[in-house]
């Protein structure tokens, strides 16, 4: 069974058309990098998937159930765009922030979450005053306490420092390692390709949809020094409509 | 306190509609100062002033019917929450202009109503300024079962009810069924404010579900301890509020909203005053006092005392006196390093799904 399967998928926001047609399936163990410009749907995808977006065509299945089904049975860890935000009054500790990951009171697995992306010493103060990487890395932690069988991360790396990024890379290629199936929408070509074993190049229809060396043999190295528009990808391992 | 006011206070206590008057205002406090942490942070603050007006036409209609007006104002003012929410979430209305226009039809209902010539203005407006004396057994009922709803609510969806207001997205991928949590506050929310308008009225109840949370949120706490404190300051309110009211023979409903003025402008005037204040709003009250800015006593409090600085007041006090990152004697990310001078100082090695269970 697919962790995930897109047909046909398309959103449409009144006469604005955010995806066209978008087809692949997520297996057991892929590492899968959503890489695209801006505006390109990338998060319009993932809360299609999530059941946040409801789709004007196709269909989309989580565990081969529909996403809100799915999402009630399964464990789908998530790290929304806007993770790095929380207002500095809202009365929230990291700890009640990692723990909420949990449907039921677990303190061992939120201190667990919690040192896995060195938060710890950080577990007793307000959310909003921390700084943009230690709530991303938090909000990274609610994705992860739950143990999840099925990683959607969008942007996750933006307000992390380059050690933090590193090691934060090198903590889900672990998580890959032990089976959890994994979806990243990044704009940081570079970093992600070391760890994605797919690419999912996305201009509101797919562009590109196969394996990473494929993808970084028809683009120019450069863009794979950082910030990157891939529009100069060519050729497509499968084609798209 | 005077020893004749004492007594007053005493004498008014041994009428059954006095002990009435008391039980359906702390039932009521409580259900307001629970539910409006939740309300308040969802951005749904202002649906008070709109179910008080709904309470108030529904109310009107209990009279012009011969209804007691609890039987018609708790349903029909839960249905109106439910249908300012609706609006609200799929009408694509701005903000909260669901609530001015479920308001504004509602104010219309009451006055046309009142103004049909039914002979019951007066007891009408016992329901615009409050009349907590007269509180009847069925609207004690109604308070009563409401906040015994909210405290089981608190009690079994607590978590939930958390990732609702801090995140619902999250929460909805999670599996949460959002949409019901969200019902479920506004509906008992109704129920609150149908009781309410009886005690302190329907010009003041919306006062009963902002007042208390917005205190509490001034003191800088998490999410537990900020709720607690809600509840808190909105019973006690409730009741110095009453006890004044009966010893100075004042409005009750006035009393009650100017107690809670009182707690908010003290709380405000302790975060103002006290030492080691960072500015921007953004210390704890409580941790200026001195008395533990955090739960249990390890956050920004302790900071406060002056062991090491941190800029902007932000770090972890226990980061400041090198205490390093223990746990209930397991090892953290800091794995008990002494280096820590703030909370921002984190372990500088990648901590490893692997290494877990031997750190």
């Amino acid at each position: 069974m697919s962790i995930a399967k897109i047909e046909g998928m398309s959103v449409r926001y009144g006469s604005y058309e955010a995806l066209d047609n978008v087809e692949f399936s997520i297996e057991k163990g892929d590492f899968i990098a959503v890489v695209g410009p801006n505006g390109s749907g990338k998060s319009t995808l993932v809360k299609a998937m999530l059941g946040l977006e409801r789709p004007s065509a196709g269909k989309i299945e989580l565990f081969g159930l529909p996403p809100a089904e799915a999402l009630a049975k399964h464990s789908v860890g998530y790290l929304p765009q806007k993770s790095t935000y929380a207002d500095p009054r809202f009365p929230a500790t990291v700890r009640e922030v990692v723990a909420s990951g949990l449907s039921r009171r677990d303190p061992v697995a939120t201190a667990d979450a919690m040192d896995l992306l060195r938060v710890a010493a950080l577990a007793d103060l307000r959310i909003g005053t921390l700084s943009g990487g230690q709530q991303q890395r938090v909000h990274l932690a609610r994705a992860l306490v739950r143990r999840p069988e099925f990683l959607i991360l969008d942007e996750p790396t933006g307000a992390l420092d380059p050690e933090s990024r590193d090691c934060f890379y090198s903590t889900l290629k672990e998580l890959n390692d032990e089976g959890v199936a994994i979806l990243i929408v990044s704009h940081d070509l570079d970093a992600v390709s070391r760890s994605a074993g797919k690419v999912l190049f996305l201009d509101r229809r797919v562009l590109y949809w196969g394996d990473i060396a494929g993808f970084r043999a028809r683009t120019p190295d450069h863009y794979f020094g950082g910030e990157g528009a891939h529009r100069h990808a060519q050729g497509h391992d499968h084609e798209h409509h | 306190m005077r020893k004749d006011t004492i007594m007053n206070i005493i004498e008014a206590l041994s009428y059954p509609f006095v002990r009435r008057a008391l039980v359906a205002g702390l039932a009521v406090g409580l259900s307001s100062g629970v539910l409006g942490l939740f309300l308040v942070l969802r951005r749904y603050s202002s649906i008070g002033d709109g179910l008080a007006h709904v309470g108030l036409a529904s109310v009107a209609l209990g009279l012009a019917t011969g209804l007691a007006p609890i039987y018609v104002s708790a349903p029909v003012t839960a249905a109106a929450a439910l249908w300012i929410l609706k609006l609200s979430d799929k009408s694509g209305l701005f903000g909260e202009t669901a609530v001015a226009l479920v308001a504004s039809l509602a104010a219309a209902v009451a006055v046309l109503i009142a103004g049909s010539g039914g002979g019951f203005a007066v007891d009408l407006m016992s329901y615009l300024f409050g009349s907590v004396l007269a509180v009847s057994e069925a609207e004690v009922i109604v308070a009563l079962a409401t906040a015994v709803l909210v405290v089981l609510l608190v009690v079994v969806l607590r978590k939930q009810l958390f990732s609702y207001v801090y995140d619902p997205d999250y929460a909805r991928v999670s599996g949460l069924n959002v949409d019901a949590l969200g019902k479920l506050l506004v509906v008992l929310a109704g129920l609150a404010v149908s009781v309410g308008i009886r005690v302190v009225g329907s010009l003041l109840v919306s006062s009963l579900i902002i007042l208390p949370p917005v205190t509490a949120l001034q003191l800088g706490l998490g999410f537990n301890l900020t709720l607690a404190f809600s509840a808190g300051i909105s019973v006690v309110s409730v009741l110095a509020g009453i006890l004044v009211a009966l010893a100075f023979d004042l409005p009750a409903g006035a009393s009650i909203v100017l107690a809670n003025f009182v707690l908010f402008g003290g709380v405000w005037l302790v975060g103002r005053l006290g030492v080691g204040g960072q500015g921007k709003g953004r210390g704890s009250a409580l941790g200026r006092l001195g008395v533990g800015g955090q739960e249990k006593g390890r956050g920004s409090g302790l900071g406060r005392l002056g062991v090491g600085g941190q800029e902007k007041g932000r770090g972890s006090a226990l980061g400041r006196l090198g205490v390093g990152g223990q746990e209930k004697g397991r090892g953290s990310a800091l794995g008990g390093s002494s280096a820590g001078s703030s909370a921002s100082v984190e372990d500088s090695s990648c901590p490893s799904l692997k290494g877990e269970g031997e750190r």
